[in-house]
């Protein structure tokens, strides 16, 4: 078994007083924590931390640990001595402090396990219960959102192993969703949520909709915005131009003397519901290349004819 | 498969005037009740209805729940600090999505 040095993942002396452990505790665990880091390893780390504090913090598991120390060899492998099973008697830790919590779900390595035991469920008593409501967060699409329909995904959930106590099992789920969903709007799915304890039914299973970045599309509520490029003369005398819009193109009547980043809207185009959202599209003129004596002709004849300043307010 | 046929689903859209009841929060965040009443109490939640038997929780609840539950168990930051951290990171959020959504445009104008 590899050892883990909790003194090295904390950054501390082995000497370190407790307030230093907690110091370090806390700085680290700002830095790695999901909810508030961008560090990609920052889940991994964080665990590492929250596995090292947990026995750095206990004087009576960081003695066992610093004991322990002393059987690891040079290359950072680890056998405990053949009678420690009986002085680390102490199982699953009643942590006073966090017993708020009912199992924090992360878990810890396997040195950890073996030195201070498998941190147990919290026990539930002998009688019939409801199991609880699990929460998913399922990414879609904005094309899936807009198109609803059948979506398969897996993961991990607690079900009723032989025994009748829950065991973690991977499962695929295919399930149905409604069109025009939004970021934050959240899909029960009925008794798919804990299995319930002495013949309870099961608790349901919610699944958060967050809406993936679209390349091309931005979102807001059910609205759409899109930059869509026109040519001068499309601006200037008006135009029906083909837009792309979720459900397929439609044509967009572009009014004359249009000002480059005029928004205008697609009424209902955006995501479906009640009411539908719209799609908005922001003009965006595109210059095009002179390439001939011809086209070169066209702009001179523009400059010549056209009594247009574009930096009068500049320089006055 | 018979597996998929038994694993497909109806999903039913939660109706956000309905949202959720105290203790569907409670399971979902996986913490006794105690703690996010003191939550609602502190201001850090916010529930419609008088009484934890009638709160009424929006989903975005839901999210900023989960998340001042890591919060405080991971941190152990206190209820004053919570609120002003979920507060902040939800206006980092907002701003995250805003600068995504105008890097977007920006890269339409700067295309040829």
């Amino acid at each position: 078994m590899k050892f883990v040095d909790y003194y090295r993942i904390m950054g501390v002396e082995e000497s370190a007083s407790a307030d230093e452990i907690r110091r370090a505790y806390r700085k680290l665990a700002r830095k790695y924590h999901p909810d508030v880091s961008k560090e990609t390893d920052a889940e991994e780390r964080f665990k590492e931390v929250g596995e090292a504090y947990e026995v750095l913090k206990d004087p009576e598991k960081r003695a066992e640990y610093d004991t322990l120390r002393r059987y690891r060899d040079q290359a950072g492998n680890f056998q405990p001595p053949p009678d420690w099973e009986r002085q680390g008697a102490r199982g699953a830790g009643g942590h006073a402090q966090w017993e708020d919590f009912q199992g924090n779900g992360q878990g810890f390595s396997d040195f950890f396990e073996s030195l201070f035991g498998r941190r147990s469920a919290p026990g539930r008593g002998d009688f019939s219960a409801r199991g609880g409501d699990a929460h998913h967060v399922l990414p879609l699409t904005l094309e899936e959102a807009y198109a609803g329909g059948t979506r398969r995904f897996s993961l991990e959930r607690l079900e009723a192993g032989p025994d009748g106590r829950p065991v973690p099992r991977r499962s695929e789920i295919s399930v149905t969703i409604p069109r025009g969903v939004v970021s934050g709007q959240h899909l029960r799915l009925a008794g798919r949520g804990s299995p319930g304890f002495g013949g309870g039914p099961a608790g349901d299973l919610f699944l958060e909709i967050e809406l993936v970045p679209h390349p091309r599309f931005t979102v807001e509520g059910r609205d759409l915005t899109m930059v869509l490029p026109v040519a001068p003369w499309e601006l200037a005398l008006g135009a029906s131009v083909d837009v792309p819009t979720l459900g397929g193109p439609v044509k967009l009547a572009v009014p004359a003397n249009a000002r480059p980043g005029q928004k205008l809207r697609l009424k209902g185009r955006g995501l479906p519901g009640k009411p539908a959202g719209d799609q908005y599209v922001v003009l965006q003129v595109v210059m095009p290349k002179v390439l001939s004596d011809a086209d070169r002709q066209l702009f001179e004849q523009m400059r010549r004819q056209m009594d247009f300043d574009p930096r009068e307010q500049l320089v006055a | 498969m018979t597996r998929d046929d038994h694993d497909r689903d109806t999903a039913e859209l939660v109706d956000e005037s309905a949202g959720f009841s105290f203790t569907q929060l409670c399971d979902i965040c996986q913490v006794r009740p105690e703690m996010l009443a003191r939550m609602v109490a502190e201001g850090v939640l916010h529930a419609r209805g008088e009484g934890p038997s009638r709160w009424i929780f929006a989903s975005t609840t839901v999210t900023r729940a989960r998340r001042a539950c890591r919060l405080r168990r991971d941190l152990e930051l206190d209820y004053g600090g919570l609120a002003l951290a979920l507060d902040l990171m939800e206006e980092r959020d907002r701003l995250q999505r805003e600068l995504r959504s105008l890097r977007i445009r920006l890269r339409a104008l700067a295309a040829d």
